[in-house]
């Protein structure tokens, strides 16, 4: 069914002018995990309000720093959402370095599942610098009930290899991480 | 749970209520198209040189962007592309085969994978794509995606190309190299 965004007889108003183009959140720093017992997932930056009863096309472009013995999670916590959720990350076991490469996973997972992509740095590295992505796009459906839509990251595998130093693992914030979406519906 | 976590409050805004609209501010809705037209060949060089895929975007704007890129390159050779922006920081998202990708085989040409490469790299960088034979069967592709930042002094943006690894035969970027790219703020 087509979505009528503009009615005749309605004031056009800057919101719905906006509602036509794709709205950013972005986060805001660098996310950090550190340590081997730091496996709780937190929330992120990527924090927002939906409205009701409407369908939203998404595109999050994510991006991590983390050792080859450290998995990334994300999922979402969307308690009156329904995602439709396609995801293409790094496979666990993959090499590091840059241009190295990756098994791809490509993938149609639960909004609460968390993919786990793996990281780019050699492992023992301190503070991991590779900026690697992982892309997580398609639509999701809201509820007659508001309700806050958040992204939730995790570390597994972290540890004190690098003792004295633990080991760390960084979402990237800045000009990095950031979700783009747009009400289709 | 999902309820305490802090709503970001600067979200893109491209209308603002209270400002006069124009033509020119609704045009901004819709996404603009470049191609590049006819096949670019680079032979025995990895200096990036301009392509048909330039513009001069707004000041002081948002963008959100998608670059497809065809290519055919041996698996020496292989491709590579960067930006060239000196007015603009991009948010840049790739998605390409490792260098010396497998050759695609057979008429309708099989492709036999490659590992990807997952990063999130600066403009300037040169990142390479695999070749998988420079013939018209298996022309494979790239992604760059994303968003860009511009200041307030304009100035083109511009793809440049060339081999990643020089080479006396043949890299082409095919013709229907394509960048979408929309204002979000």
């Amino acid at each position: 069914m087509a979505y009528e965004l503009f009615k005749t007889g309605e004031f056009i108003s800057a919101s719905k002018l906006n509602a036509l183009v794709p709205q950013m959140i972005t986060q805001g720093q660098d996310l950090e995990f550190v340590g081997a017992s730091n496996t709780t997932a937190v929330a992120t930056d990527i924090v927002f309000r939906p409205d009701v009863s409407a369908i939203y096309n998404y595109e999050l472009f994510f991006c991590y720093s983390a050792d080859t013995d450290v998995d990334v999670t994300w999922h979402w916590d969307a308690s009156q959402a329904t995602f439709s959720r396609y995801v293409a990350h790094r496979a666990p076991g993959a090499a590091s370095g840059l241009n190295v490469g990756a098994d791809a996973v490509i993938r149609r997972p639960a909004q609460t599942t968390a993919v786990e992509v793996q990281g780019g740095d050699i492992d023992g590295t301190i503070d991991p610098v590779n900026f690697m992505s992982g892309y997580d796009r398609g639509t999701f459906t809201t509820t007659s009930s508001p309700a806050v839509i958040v992204l939730y990251a995790a570390a597994f595998g972290l540890d004190d290899d690098a003792s004295p130093n633990q080991e760390k693992c960084l979402i990237r914030g800045g000009n990095a991480t950031r979700l783009l979406f747009t009400r289709v519906g | 749970m999902a309820e305490t976590v802090q709503i970001q409050k600067s979200r893109t805004q491209l209308f603002h209520a209270g400002r006069a609209l124009t033509a020119k501010d609704l045009n901004l809705v819709g996404p603009n198209i470049i191609t590049q037209g006819s096949d670019a060949v680079y032979t025995s060089s990895t200096t990036p040189t301009a392509t048909n895929i330039t513009f001069t975007p707004d000041v002081s704007a948002t963008y959100y962007y998608e670059l497809f890129i065809a290519y055919t390159a041996n698996g020496t050779p292989d491709f590579g592309w960067r930006w060239n922006a000196p007015e603009a920081l991009f948010c840049r998202y790739t998605l390409s085969m490792i260098e010396g990708a497998a050759a695609a085989t057979g008429t309708p040409a099989t492709e036999p994978g490659a590992d990807i490469i997952f990063r999130r790299p600066a403009n300037a960088t040169f990142i390479p794509a695999g070749g998988t034979g420079d013939t018209a069967n298996g022309l494979p592709c790239a992604f760059d995606r994303g968003t860009f930042a511009t200041t307030a002094t304009s100035s083109a943006i511009t793809l440049e190309c060339a081999q990643f690894t020089s080479n006396a035969a043949a890299t082409r970027l095919r013709a229907d190299t394509t960048l979408i790219y929309q204002r979000i703020s």
